[in-house]
């Protein structure tokens, strides 16, 4: 054989393999039918008590579970607890563990570990762990089944602090419990009903986690993050992608079954794919505008109240979404899905009026100063942002937008320069999102402060002692009448002094492969319930 | 030959110090810290206050660069602040993506480009030269994202012959192995392999001119005999230099390609860290990646005395 030959043939010869590779690796990359492989984002915290971003509540759900939770109604139902009853003055609440409870490492879930929990989650930086605590005389053991919640008095929204919406107090062993709070735990043993696998664990690529097979559901359906947590997959596989283009791709070709959020711009590719789903998997989120209450002219009410004329809801969320079955316009600060909503003295934020607006501004003080506008993450917060400035310029008001990574966002939000003065460090307005859940319940509503008198307390600096004090009256309310009633005030009271603006609901829609069933739509995703066909 | 690596080796280190003290300092400087990321969005200031503390970052500038540069010195490269692991675990669990997505690249890119250089040379001034330069051009030019996107589209997506994304190790089976690489290596490389096919063929025009080539030929040699023994060996020198200068473009490129392609390798863990302020990560991939380009350098050097038998002298 000549050289020429012998170099064709094995050029041939190399092809050939990489051809036959091609298949298998092709049916390689295709999950099995029991794993579940998702794409989401990358998550930093571990530690369910610790701190984080909604990632880290996302991890919290497979692997730990709560006493309490919420169904789709925003009733509190018991989860880990079989039953709970209070004393007849309401200061002290009996749990009672279901049997069979049992941690990842085969030990039995005993009151002692929910104590050590309750205790290290209330010592976090979460805003309902700090009302808990507030509230607290003691949290006792009774027995290795029962334990038992004493207040400091009677609290109307015991039930949902101790549950709380937005990362419940998850349950760890007693061991583990003793970490202190600024100490991340490194042991994620949990009693959820998927095990985490720590050896496969990469920060930054994935997560992976298999079935809990002693976990023992409820029997009751599931229901938000209620109910019974079925898991019908073997294994499931968290896969953190950056890119939103990369995770659409890779859910077309069937290389991942599940996205947790597309964003909107990428709707249209899906739309048409037969062999996907899109449907919204999570509570929707609502748009906020804080406003600096510390920098002219928004130190004057009456600016302030200029923006609320100014926002049209409809034009903020068609940038958003460009679609509107994906949003909800809504009068209420509590958003339109909680128990509290209302429409008192919303009349500014659902009529756009753009003369009013900027009459108001005038009167509020505007001289003619660049306006900082800024804002951090998705597409969504981007729009937002545009728009709002957009109308600002077309009321006559010089405008700023900066849009900056969450990291320089949240340095710049808590910075109490003049921004008129220091225009590069200072703001006046800043744009973000939250949970359509987090607003709904207004005695826990951790964004919305009062306590910002003496450039001290939360970002924003709203300095209104009526917020607090309608806050606690709220909790402290005897019937659901009177918190309704004290709602609609709290309600007026924003809409009086605006601490921040609400600029409506909207959803992004999961996307996921149609052979995949069950999928609950919750707070946060949780992936209990769900099936491969 | 030993006296001078070994120069060349201490010459390095006070580049890596110029390198730690500015990245150090640049990411110090950056608004934000990881404490703010860490803490919850309801945080209040003092507890971001109290987080601050038990990282180490409420100390002065200065002692958390000695306390980070004495560590360095005894090869701690530090502990995520985030993840709460080393960074050196972290930058292990990441380093294979991207020294094989180097290698095809390096390898796809010096393959296609010096032949392409060289036969643009050759036949300078004819349809061939243009048509290889055009190409040349067109590589360097596209942005990577926009040709990574394109060829995921129609390579992945539409015609499902190649995957979207992903890495798979070369343990796994080099079929696999070869399949999840192809699209980030020619995406990566394209600019690469540019880079080099022009300096091969602005190099090798000069080279054809001299009067040892005009000599060959006089001798009847054949024509790719004094191509390939006489002009490029004669032109290596410039175009191994580039290969090395461009390793640094092929640095900024991983960090762009590894996210199109979802590739868990440095450049989305050099992404990762910057965003969320992990200072010890953000410090310790870039000292390395540092490290890295002064090492490549120097077998650079050391080449030109394998080219050049001058030089050994």
């Amino acid at each position: 054989m000549s050289k020429r030959s012998l170099v064709f043939s094995l050029a041939l010869a190399m092809g050939f393999s990489v051809l036959v590779a091609s298949g298998s690796a092709l049916a390689q990359r295709i999950p099995p039918k029991d794993t579940l492989r998702f794409a989401g984002f990358s998550v930093k915290v571990l530690d369910p008590h610790f701190g984080g971003g909604g990632s880290t509540e996302f991890f919290q759900y497979k692997v730990y579970d709560s006493l309490f939770a919420f169904d789709e109604n925003m009733v509190v139902q018991p989860q880990m607890a079989e039953k709970f009853t209070w004393n007849a003055d309401k200061t002290k609440l009996t749990v009672t563990l279901r049997p069979g409870l049992k941690f990842h490492d085969g030990q039995p879930v005993r009151a002692a570990d929910a104590v050590a929990s309750l205790k290290r989650w209330s010592n976090g930086r979460r805003g309902t762990a700090r009302i808990f605590k507030q509230f607290t005389k003691s949290i006792d053991v009774v027995d290795d089944k029962t334990l038992t919640w004493t207040l400091t008095e009677p609290f109307g929204m015991s039930m949902e602090v101790i549950t709380s919406v937005r990362y419940p107090p998850a349950i760890i062993p007693e061991r583990l419990a003793k970490t202190p709070r600024n100490k991340q735990i490194k042991d994620f043993t949990g009693s959820g009903p998927y095990v985490f696998l720590p050896d496969e664990y990469v920060p930054g690529k994935q997560l992976h986690f298999k079935k809990f097979e002693d976990y023992v559901p409820r029997s009751e359906p599931p229901s938000f993050t209620a109910g019974g947590k079925k898991v019908h997959v073997k294994k499931l596989e968290w896969k953190i992608m950056k890119d939103d283009a990369t995770r659409v791709a890779a859910l077309r070709t069937g290389e991942i079954d599940l996205i947790q959020e597309v964003p909107h711009a990428l709707r249209k590719d899906l739309l048409t794919d037969p062999n996907v789903v899109l449907k919204p998997l999570r509570t929707g989120r609502q748009g906020l505008i804080f406003i600096n209450h510390l920098a002219p002219p928004f130190d004057n009410k009456k600016a302030r109240q200029a923006l609320l004329w100014l926002i049209s809801q409809d034009e903020t969320l068609t940038a958003i979404t460009g679609d509107p079955a994906l949003y909800q316009t809504c009068p209420s600060v509590w958003t339109c899905a909680s128990p509290y909503a209302t429409d008192v003295a919303s009349e500014a934020i659902m009529k756009q009026d753009l003369e009013k607006a900027r009459q108001l501004m005038k009167e509020g003080g505007y001289n003619g100063q660049t306006i900082q506008v800024f804002q951090a993450g998705s597409t969504a917060t981007f729009s937002n942002a545009t728009v709002l400035a957009a109308n600002l310029r077309k009321i006559g008001v010089k405008v700023q937008h900066q849009a900056m990574n969450r990291g320089a966002a949240i340095a710049r939000r808590k910075n109490t320069v003049d921004p008129n003065k220091d225009p590069k460090k200072g703001w006046h307005i800043y744009v973000q999102a939250t949970q359509e859940v987090t607003p709904s319940i207004p005695a826990l509503m951790g964004l919305l402060q009062g306590d910002g008198c003496n450039k001290k307390g939360f970002y924003g600096w709203t300095c209104d002692e009526r917020i607090g004090k309608l806050k606690v009256a709220f909790g402290q309310a005897k019937s659901e009448a009177e918190r309704k009633k004290i709602a609609a005030e709290l309600q007026k009271v924003v809409y009086d002094t605006v601490p921040y603006i609400q600029t409506g609901l909207y959803s992004n829609e999961a996307a996921y492969r149609s052979n995949v069933k069950g999928a609950v739509r919750a707070p946060s995703p949780i992936y209990w319930n769900i099936r491969k066909e | 030959m030993f006296t001078y690596i070994v120069r060349r080796c201490f010459a390095a280190i006070p580049v890596m110090i110029v390198v730690g003290v500015f990245v150090f300092l640049l990411i110090h400087l950056t608004p934000g810290d990881p404490a703010d990321i860490l803490a919850d969005e309801d945080a209040t200031p003092a507890e971001i206050e109290q987080l601050r503390e038990s990282l180490g970052l409420d100390k002065p500038l200065h002692t958390q660069f000695l306390i980070w540069s004495g560590n360095i010195a005894t090869g701690d490269l530090g502990t995520s602040l985030l993840v709460s692991k080393p960074v050196t675990t972290l930058m292990a669990q990441r380093i294979e993506p991207t020294i094989f997505l180097a290698i095809t690249t390096l390898t796809f890119a010096v393959f296609l480009g010096v032949p392409l250089g060289v036969m643009a040379a050759w036949k300078q001034g004819t349809w061939w030269d243009h048509a290889i330069m055009i190409f040349a051009v067109l590589g360097f030019s596209v942005p990577g994202f926009w040709l990574g996107f394109m060829f995921v589209s129609k390579f992945a997506v539409d015609w499902t012959i190649v995957p979207a994304q992903g890495f798979v190790s070369i343990r796994e089976g080099f079929g696999t192995f070869l399949h999840h690489m192809i699209l980030p290596t020619i995406t990566l490389g394209s600019s690469y392999m540019a880079l080099i096919t022009r300096i091969t063929r602005a190099t090798v025009v000069e080279v054809l001119k001299e009067d040892y080539i005009r000599t060959a030929y006089a001798k009847g040699l054949p024509p790719m005999k004094v191509l390939f023994r006489h002009a490029l060996q004669n032109s290596s020198i410039p175009i191994v230099t580039v290969i090395g200068i461009g390793f640094a473009l092929l640095i900024n490129g991983v960090v762009v390609i590894e996210t199109v392609f979802n590739i868990p390798g440095m450049g989305n863990l050099t992404i990762e860290a910057v965003l969320d302020r992990d200072y010890p990560v953000v410090q310790g991939v870039i000292l390395v990646f540092s490290g890295i380009y002064v090492l490549v350098n120097l077998v650079v050097d050391l080449s030109y005395s394998i080219f050049d038998p001058r030089v050994r002298h």
